[in-house]
């Protein structure tokens, strides 16, 4: 199975770079951190962690990765072979969604433990780090160097986070119901308290369509700006 | 005088560029802002609704905040290190007049220039604790340290852009040092002490109690900043 080896390629290639012993002392910081706090807040400083760091950290991960091999001309040889561009980006999906999973489920289960629906956590966590994933790498497409990458992200990201406020119960608006990160954290707070069917429904509708979107654009900016070069992106 | 003043260029035009140092400038009044408004909240909430006096923990808030922004500039100017380092433009700048050790002065002026002046105004708007102009001084010196030694980092351990986020990812438990420091009530808190941030906390928050052990803080972390960075800065020029 070429995607299958592609995979564990990927994994292996993080492994090497590091990004599962920075993942594990960042949780470890985050797991003692929250065990500080009193028992009552502990899922809510959880939730909150989970949900703007591992759920997201493909995004953080994948920009690094594509402008490296963008550098190193590496697209130019890799899509002269049979290996499509599909399988490339379903290999870094995959193998990043597998770094954000083990860290929340180690975070999760380290400071408020088995009283949680794991599924309904598993199902929050791979569609965020799925959809986050996809829009780094369409962001990564058109960005010339990694500090390029995290200010051009700093400005759209923001907005991603700000049904927090909600959480935290800042502002609520239903507006927010249109972001997929409402989803997400439906889909994190559900896995602590229950969700409604109704909730679930637009939970998973919502990323579903969201990812579709960004699958989408990332295939489209894939092919005109690295397959076919357009606007000279790469040196 | 010459030869920076042509890198300075090259960054001018990097700033229409790309504005990473507009942005180091932008993000850290941002952050301020949000803490200036976002503490008092939550404090009030706190107290409400669980009796939990956050108030009692501003110094630390302070104090932690204050390292974010040269950790923050640090990291950036991290990156552009690695991304001239993948292009093997740090070669090219070694043969020239410049040399390397000439570069990495350079890259490192402007990180510790804007840590420096960026943590004053950082301190007067997030208005969490105050400290008389002199006391502060010291404190910031190594405050803005923490930026050259966090490029430095990046620069020396990470082999690539992709290795840089990892270990830019790392950095952070810098940020648990104070933090420690302030929680751990027995002398096993000094291990924390290999953590030069762990000393500007420390010194910050002895300098607002007026307590006596704010000159040993001062000292100590002065003498373990700069020895931080003159390995640091030597390792980096002997690697690459």
């Amino acid at each position: 199975m070429r995607l299958l080896s592609a995979i564990k390629f990927d994994i292996r290639f993080q492994l090497r770079h590091g990004f599962y012993y920075a993942y594990l002392l960042v949780s470890l910081i985050y797991i003692l951190l929250i065990r500080l706090l009193p028992v009552s807040v502990r899922e809510l400083a959880t939730i909150f962690v989970v949900f703007t760091d591992p759920s997201v950290l493909g995004f953080f991960f994948i920009g690094g990765i594509i402008l490296l091999e963008k550098g190193q001309n590496i697209f130019e040889s890799l899509f002269v072979t049979p290996y499509r561009t599909w399988e490339y980006q379903i290999s870094k999906l995959a193998s990043l969604t597998l770094l954000a999973f083990s860290s929340s489920l180690v975070i999760v289960l380290a400071t408020v433990g088995w009283r949680v629906n794991i599924l309904l956590l598993t199902v929050g966590i791979l569609l965020s780090s799925v959809l986050f994933t996809l829009f780094g790498m369409t962001l990564a497409f058109i960005s010339k160097t990694v500090n390029d990458y995290i200010i051009s992200s700093l400005v759209y990201m923001p907005v991603f986070f700000l049904p927090m406020l909600e959480l935290f119960g800042i502002y609520k608006t239903p507006l927010f119901l249109l972001l997929p990160t409402k989803a997400t954290l439906l889909l994190m707070q559900g896995a602590f308290s229950g969700i409604s069917l109704l909730d679930f429904l637009y939970s998973i509708s919502t990323l579903a369509v969201w990812i579709a979107i960004a699958w989408i654009w990332a295939q489209n900016w894939f092919h005109k700006y690295i397959i076919l070069r357009e606007g000279g992106v790469s040196k | 005088m010459k030869r920076a003043a042509v890198l300075l260029k090259g960054d001018i035009k990097n700033i229409s560029r790309d504005p990473i140092l507009a942005m180091s400038v932008i993000a850290p009044l941002l952050a301020a802002v949000g803490v200036r408004f976002l503490v008092p909240f939550a404090s009030g909430l706190l107290l409400r609704e669980l009796s939990f006096d956050l108030t009692i923990y501003n110094e630390l808030i302070a104090s932690t905040m204050l390292l974010v922004t040269p950790l923050m500039i640090g990291m950036l100017a991290g990156f552009i290190i690695l991304d001239e380092k993948d292009e093997n433009l740090l070669t090219y700048f070694a043969v020239t007049p410049l040399t390397k050790t000439g570069y990495l002065i350079y890259r490192m002026t402007f990180p510790i220039a804007a840590g420096f002046i960026m943590s004053f105004i950082m301190l007067e708007i997030m208005n969490l604790a105050r400290l008389s102009f002199i006391a502060l001084l010291p404190i910031m010196l190594m405050v803005s340290m923490e930026a050259p030694m966090a490029a430095l980092l990046l620069g020396r351990f990470a082999t690539n852009k992709v290795e840089g986020l990892a270990l830019s990812k790392a950095i952070g438990i810098f940020l648990l040092a104070p933090i420690a420091g302030y929680f751990i009530k027995s002398n096993w808190q000094l291990l924390a002490g290999i953590s030069p941030t762990y000393w500007v906390s420390k010194a910050f928050i002895a300098g607002i109690n007026s307590q006596p052990s704010y000159w040993f803080y001062i000292a100590a972390g002065l003498v373990i900043h700069i020895i931080y960075i003159y390995m640091m800065f030597n390792s980096f020029e002997s690697r690459q």
